[in-house]
């Protein structure tokens, strides 16, 4: 399989099998559409990126470069108990700073797979958590007026279980 | 007369022919303006539907309509905010005239609450603040760690994720089991999430895996998808509905002391389990409901004794049709001579109506309505309809299960 060069922000290059740097729907658009892919010593720039989030995001797709494609079919979607796996789990146990430089690099890179799993990480950090929790977890400064927190307590009453 | 005659006649022609020469103008600025006009529908109806496929997330259909809309005029992304932000506008002058007229009555009736009595409009008001960029400075939330502790690395801050990001983890908040609850407590936090919170596009779709195709438009009944949910009748995902029957049975008399007769108290449980997708699931069973909702905790079970089937939400009823859960067929048995008879022919339907009553709670009590069984026995059909007026079927009554929602399985989606 041929290589390619991969280069964060810091400007670390990072020698990538081509199949597993284009899990990255950004990094195929960019080989495809710029011929790139048969010039062994291009190099390919990723300004927003930098290495240490770089480097965990190759781990990641190293580890799932044969997972199978995600199918439209609805009936499979249905079936879908897409659980964290143990790796994933193993790979997620970061601060909460490198979970979001996760999200924006996916982002930004166009993985699906590591977007949703990252999105699904927070959201569960977010289920079942009263907002002060919520606050407490994220570093979120509360910012209502009492009038105004009395009056979302009461818009939301409808759900609290009694 | 010969003198004047032509010279009038020319003057006359002259009047007339300006006049046309101008109307010809007129025509050709006032054809423009509508030429004009129409392009401009045209372009904003191509960037409306390049809009609707995006958010359905056809981003690819919507690119060549978003080329077409700017193809056409090239600034038609600002024309259409423009005019958004316009009707918001006159929309939030009508919502703040109502806020004026609340203040009104609000310090008449108390006058320490002068200052915050905004009761009226919190999403239109958050939004307002939320733009001071002296305290917010073009984010949503406010971080509470302290800007003077050193630390390493960049420290992203939550605030610090795209809008689209943010909506996109809370799509997988309330996932396809329709976790609203969590989503009310997230707008609870502060300003900025509680717009988040309250984006009518989430609500729309968590309305839809309510009511699927009925679900109808807003109106004057439901002014909010949001609205909608909570006040609409439907049934709860969040638990199961559980009644208990207790009822008396004569025993068999005894053959040897005809005096002694035997009298057997029958108590069991049922319980239905809606699923947001239209399905449900229905078991009778002795447990007591703490064995029992456990039962019915994995979806995707075939136990025999589970009855699954789907589930209508029309008005204030709610239909079930379900059937009993089959093992897979056993391969055929074929005795030497003789043809088994077909099995296969027999199904049996049960086909329950149930009305939605909201006594203290919304949505928390199923009264019966009607319960019949349908038996299809080599094609001949055989109706049993129950007669739910007995003890036999008091109503259920809702009872939230903790762990039914605390895994979210996929992000909530059309």
């Amino acid at each position: 399989m041929p290589n390619i060069k991969l280069q964060s922000s810091d400007e670390e290059i990072f020698d990538t099998d081509i199949q597993i740097a284009k899990c990255s729907g950004t990094i195929r658009t960019m080989l495809e559409d710029c011929g790139m892919e048969e010039d062994e010593n291009a190099i390919v720039p990723l300004p927003n990126v930098n290495s240490t989030i770089l480097r965990k995001v190759l781990t990641w797709a190293n580890y799932h470069k044969d997972d199978p494609q995600p199918t439209e079919d609805d009936e499979s979607k249905e079936k879908r108990t897409d659980d964290i796996t143990s790796w994933d789990a193993d790979f997620l146990k970061v601060d909460q700073g490198t979970l979001f430089e996760l999200i924006l690099a996916a982002n930004y890179l166009d993985i699906k797979g590591l977007l949703e799993l990252t999105c699904k990480t927070v959201a569960n950090m977010i289920k079942g958590k009263t907002p002060e929790d919520i606050r407490k977890t994220f570093n979120i400064k509360k910012d209502f007026t009492p009038a105004e927190e009395e009056q979302v307590r009461k818009e939301n009453e409808w759900c609290e279980e009694k | 007369m010969s003198d004047t005659g032509p010279s009038s006649a020319l003057d006359e022609f002259r009047v007339t022919w300006k006049r046309e020469l101008e109307n010809a103008e007129n025509y050709e600025i006032s054809s423009q303006i509508a030429a004009e006009n129409e392009a401009e529908g045209k372009a904003e109806a191509y960037f409306q539907t390049a809009v609707d496929l995006e958010q359905r997330g056809k981003v690819y259909d919507a690119l060549s309509f978003y080329r077409k809309a700017t193809q056409i005029i090239p600034d038609i992304e600002f024309k259409c905010y423009e005019r958004q932000r316009r009707h918001i506008e006159h929309v939030n002058y009508h919502g703040m005239h109502s806020d004026f007229n609340r203040q009104m009555e609000l310090s008449s009736a108390d006058a320490q609450e002068v200052n915050e009595p905004n009761i009226e409009g919190l999403y239109a008001k958050f939004q307002r603040d939320l733009c001071n960029d002296e305290i917010y400075a073009g984010k949503l939330l406010l971080n509470s760690r302290d800007a003077n502790i050193i630390s390493t690395g960049r420290n992203i801050h939550i605030s610090d994720l795209p809008p689209e990001i943010i909506m996109h983890i809370l799509r997988w908040v309330v996932s396809t089991q329709l976790d609203v609850r969590s989503l009310e407590q997230f707008s609870a936090v502060c300003k900025g999430f509680y717009t988040y919170a309250r984006d009518e596009e989430l609500w729309r779709m968590a309305c839809l895996r309510v009511w699927g195709h009925n679900v109808g438009v807003l109106g004057e009944k439901h002014e909010t998808w949001r609205d909608m949910f909570i006040k609409r009748e439907r049934v709860h995902f969040h638990g199961c509905y559980i009644s208990k029957t207790t009822y008396l049975r004569m025993g068999e008399n005894s053959f040897q002391d005809q005096f002694y007769r035997p009298i057997q108290l029958v108590e069991y449980y049922r319980y239905i389990r809606f699923l947001p997708n239209g399905k449900v699931m229905m078991m009778t069973t002795a447990d007591e409901p703490q064995q029992g909702v456990v039962r019915l905790k994995d979806v995707h079970n075939t136990r025999p004794d589970v009855l699954r089937g789907r589930y209508r939400l029309l008005g204030e009823t709610v239909t079930l049709v379900m059937q009993k859960t089959q093992a897979k067929k056993q391969s055929h048995r074929h005795r030497r001579g003789s043809i088994m008879p077909a099995d296969e022919d027999v199904s049996t339907q049960y086909i329950i109506e149930m009305r939605i009553l909201s006594p203290k709670r919304r949505f928390v009590q199923l009264a019966w309505l009607s319960y019949t069984l349908v038996q299809n026995r080599n094609k001949v059909e055989n109706r049993t309809v129950f007669d739910i007026g007995s003890s036999k079927y008091p109503a259920l009554w809702f009872s939230p299960v903790k762990s039914y929602d605390l895994v979210a399985d996929a992000p909530l989606a059309m």
